[in-house]
């Protein structure tokens, strides 16, 4: 069954099917802390922050979102996520040309962020559209580095 | 000692002052403006805003730092690990205003920061290092230096640690790049381009040997720490002692550290850390000139406190007699808690929005962040250390599996994940690990979430959008309905 919520992972939001289980909640000094599935009484804790929702339930955290599976921009995926900026940070060298063909894990572009080197390399062979950067400007997080086509 | 300084921030800080306040030492905390509410604030008697965010505006500034000490009339610092505290100018600058530096002399410092420079210290005297070739400014005669030692070699900031400046070079055709590189970064993260070759040791160990020195000149070895499992060149899970050393490479290894020690007048806490190839054969790696992020291992596997010798030495006491022949007791495993990303290890941020640390007999967590703590991205991401004793390896394994699975952090991205599947694993039960063990580790299954995962958070999103929830529960268990229940229990 749908449900309201998306869980948020690397590679962005996925729809989150309700559980066709029964459960039960265990609230205590007005905190939650455990769920009952099925007889099955699991440790829980919950906390939200805009529409952001983080469960940690037995030793795991998730982190949902409450806008479900309305787009929302991924976090920084595993695959093309390669090509933003994993954090605040400066381009100090552009080691690929616009429309340049490369292989899968040639450098492309060199950031520095809190004082260590990034090297952004290519996720798979392809075509480097664009570089929307030069050496030297400051980027923030999640900016595309690279433009590529692969 | 009657007012001590301690010049860092985050869980080192807060460890510090625990122990200057158990000698009954008053203590001074510094923050810069972006750790205004931070943890580690209220756990000085006194704190004093030093600077702006960025930390060559605070907690890397020298002079701040001294004039706060000044205005508080603290009469000590302690530089925890990081930022200052392998400075030897600063510890120089911290005598000179007549302020007791709580670490080794500035001289010792001073030879073995530069790293070219104690390689050559080491081998004069008589301490076994990977062989290596000094460096040069022109290209022709580094490329003659990497063939020689026969590829693959690392190009290594002289100045550097922690795997800044730090390159793995397979290829002679990828040597002048790399060697551009690693300049590049040890020069903006140091100020200090130079940069040497190692020859690279295949699956290597890493062992360190923890050394205390005094005043008088005794040097001392307190064991040794396993800290091969790194992400980025640093250091995630510690162990002590270490599952790959027998009695005679370990008597062998502290022989050496102690002679290290000594060959550089050291006092105050050190670190000498080795190289162990897959013969069992130790190399000098580098000496880290004050007190380590795993120190807690030794101080749990000996029933130590080394930040309490570090203040006693500086106060002028001569090392307890007893240290010289301190015998572990069981196992000790650390595991550093960072707010990144468990597989890229990319640095996050965010608000902790929930909180609850493990705890029970044999855990100790050393944290540096509590419910609403903000974990920006100006300083180094570590939040929290848990340590863990038990009475073998095994147990102790088995404490921390369950400790990790205790630690509620939500809001902040943190590597507990990753811990948690490290430590699981059948190579680091086996005690098979090495510096690639890391990037070896499968990836996790992806899995959906648990069952009792998203009933929770549908409770979480109902209590913020009222209503919206209980008609997709199924079996007609409404989770407010089924609160009420509970409640009065």
């Amino acid at each position: 069954m749908k449900s309201p919520l998306g869980r948020v992972t690397d590679a962005g939001v996925e729809p989150v099917e309700a559980p066709e289980a029964s459960g039960a909640i265990e609230i205590r000094a007005g905190e939650l802390r455990a769920v009952v599935v099925d007889g099955r009484r699991v440790e829980v804790r919950a906390a939200s922050s805009g529409d952001a929702i983080f469960v940690w339930c037995a030793g795991e955290t998730f982190e949902f979102t409450a806008r479900g599976s309305s787009p929302r921009k991924a976090r920084g995926g595993r695959d093309d996520a390669g090509l933003r900026s994993p954090m605040p940070g400066k381009v100090i060298r552009l080691a690929a040309a616009a429309g340049e063909n490369v292989k899968k894990g040639a450098t492309l572009l060199v950031l520095e962020a809190m004082k260590m080197e990034h090297e952004i390399r290519a996720p798979r062979d392809g075509v480097v559209r664009a570089l929307p950067f030069r050496v030297g400007e400051q980027v923030e997080a999640g900016a595309t580095l690279v433009d590529f086509d692969g | 000692m009657k007012r001590l300084l301690i010049a860092n921030r985050g869980e080192i800080a807060i460890r510090v002052a625990r122990t200057a306040r158990e000698l009954g030492i008053e203590t001074v905390a510094v923050y810069s403006s972006a750790d205004r509410e931070a943890r580690h604030v209220s756990a000085g008697d006194v704190a004093v805003e030093i600077g702006p965010a960025p930390a060559v505006d605070s907690y890397l500034n020298a002079g701040k730092i001294i004039d706060a000490a000044r205005k508080t009339n603290a009469d000590a610092i302690h530089p925890g690990y990081g930022f200052l505290s392998e400075d030897p100018e600063f510890a120089e600058a911290v005598e000179a205003a007549g302020i007791r530096w709580v670490g080794p002399p500035p001289s010792a410092m001073r030879a073995m920061g530069a790293k070219i420079a104690a390689r050559a210290r080491m081998i004069a005297a008589g301490v076994p290092v990977v062989p290596g070739f000094p460096g040069s400014p022109d290209p022709k005669e580094m490329g003659e230096g990497a063939a020689a030692l026969g590829y693959p070699v690392l190009v290594k900031a002289s100045a550097g640690g922690g795997g800044k400046g730090m390159r793995l070079v397979a290829r002679a055709e990828e040597l002048p790049s790399a060697i551009e590189g690693a300049r590049r970064e040890a020069l903006s993260a140091f100020g200090d381009g130079a940069v040497y070759l190692e020859k690279a040791i295949s699956r290597p160990r890493h062992v360190e040997m923890q050394i205390f020195g005094d005043r008088a000149g005794r040097v001392v070895a307190l064991g040794e720490r396993e800290c091969s499992i790194q992400r980025r060149h640093q250091k995630i899970v510690e162990e002590a002692p270490s599952p790959s050393l027998d009695a005679g490479v370990r008597a062998a290894m502290a022989e050496a550290a102690v002679a290290a020690g000594r060959a550089v007048g050291y006092a105050s806490a050190g670190t000498v850390e080795f190289l162990l190839d897959e013969s069992r054969k130790f190399y000098f790696l580098e000496m880290n000139t004050r007190l380590q992020v795993e120190h807690a291992v030794t101080e749990e596997t000996l029933g130590i406190d080394l930040v309490r010798a570090q203040l006693e030495v500086a106060d002028g006491h001569p090392l307890s007699e007893g240290w010289g022949a301190l015998e572990p007791r069981g196992h000790a495993i650390e595991c550093r808690v960072y707010a990144e990303d468990p597989e890229t290890h990319l640095p996050r941020s965010g608000t902790v929005l929930a909180y609850e640390e493990p705890c029970g007999p044999g855990v100790r967590v050393d944290a540096g962040i509590e419910r609403g703590s903000r974990v920006g991205i100006d300083y180094d991401p570590i939040l929290a250390k848990v340590i863990v004793r038990a009475e073998s390896r095994g147990a102790a394994i088995a404490r921390m599996r369950e400790a990790l699975s205790r630690y509620v952090i939500l809001g902040v991205t943190t590597n507990i994940p990753l811990l948690r599947r490290i430590v699981a694993s059948e190579d680091f039960g086996a005690g098979r690990t090495d510096t690639g063990f890391v990037e070896r580790l499968p990836p996790p299954p992806d899995s959906p979430p648990p069952a009792a995962a998203v009933l929770a958070a549908l409770h979480e999103a109902g209590g913020a959008r009222t209503g919206s929830v209980s008609s997709v529960l199924p079996g007609a268990a409404d989770p407010w309905r089924a609160a009420s229940s509970w409640r009065n229990r």
